[in-house]
């Protein structure tokens, strides 16, 4: 059975784990994670953000994409901090189910909550979801891959 | 085929977040083909440490929902109204994306009706398939005319 590890992740410790950078690291906080089972986290958004103030001019919500994104950072959480895909790069190849159930807004925090369903060899099985203040505003099926 | 002056009137976005440069064919309400050229000198190349830089999978959805909004945004009734991307399904990259290469996007028009858009685009490198996308949008001032008035 694997042990429950309360990891606090910062921005700068999550770079040690994913190769993301500015302006394409969306997540800020990991709370909580398993290895290989799931990771928990936030971003915090902020009209200070690039793609605000064109999506769109005088109203500002944040790209579908750029949700998905956050979910496949988390899911990419719970696998590269496995013992044997540290350091490892995990792309996206596949998301279904991709839905937006609110808008995301400056102000906001979106929590995430990204679970392995399925490891095969190298590709991993997963499933997000984004909340803000408990409302459930994204999720998705996801399919990685470890490079 | 339009100028980028033509996407900017369909299209609120602007740069860094507007991808598309040109619209080569264009059928009102039910189809378009656009492409994109990716060069070294654009800042998606550059926001990961891994050496080998390829378009993000999350970008090619943007680039695939930017297309498949253009036959409908091009719309009169839809002029200088702003969709609202609900869904999308059997997103899927089969292949990579890098500087040097050229991206031609295929959108259709499954149903639009209501205010309510479905379609499907797919992308192409070299005659190759590398994206494709099922997509669901909504043009909410268009939705609410449709909505029962009260008595």
């Amino acid at each position: 059975m694997k042990k429950k590890e309360s990891i606090l992740m910062n921005s700068q410790e999550i770079q040690k784990y994913i190769p993301n950078r500015y302006p394409y690291l969306m997540i800020d906080r990991v709370t909580e994670v398993v290895p290989g089972v799931y990771a928990k986290g936030y971003k915090n958004l902020s009209l200070n953000e690039w793609y605000y103030p064109v999506h769109f001019d005088n109203e500002p919500i944040m790209p579908g994409a750029m949700q998905m994104e956050t979910m496949i950072q988390m899911l990419t959480m719970a696998i590269v901090t496995m013992e044997d895909n540290i350091k490892k790069v995990v792309k996206a190849r596949r998301a279904d189910n991709f839905k937006m159930k609110r808008r995301v807004v400056p102000g906001d925090r979106l929590d995430i909550e990204a679970e392995i369903i399925e490891i095969l060899g190298n590709e991993v099985k997963g499933r997000a979801k984004g909340f803000v203040d408990g409302e459930l505003a994204c999720e998705a099926l996801l399919v990685l891959e470890i490079i | 085929m339009s100028s980028i002056c033509d996407i900017k009137e369909y299209h609120k976005q602007r740069y860094p977040y507007l991808l598309i440069d040109s619209i080569d064919e264009l059928e009102l309400g039910k189809c378009v083909k656009v492409h994109k050229n990716f060069t070294e000198n654009e800042w998606l190349f550059h926001c990961s440490e891994y050496s080998d830089a390829t378009v993000p999978f999350t970008l090619q959805l943007e680039i695939l929902s930017e297309v498949y909004l253009i036959p409908i945004l091009a719309l009169e009734e839809c002029k200088g109204k702003t969709p609202i991307f609900l869904s999308a399904d059997e997103v899927e990259a089969f292949g990579e994306i890098r500087p040097g290469d050229r991206l031609d996007i295929e959108a259709t028009v499954e149903r639009w009706n209501r205010g309510m858009l479905s379609g499907l685009a797919k992308g192409y490198v070299n005659g190759q398939l590398v994206c494709s996308a099922k997509m669901k949008s909504v043009f909410p001032e268009i939705m609410n005319q449709y909505k029962p008035r009260n008595t």
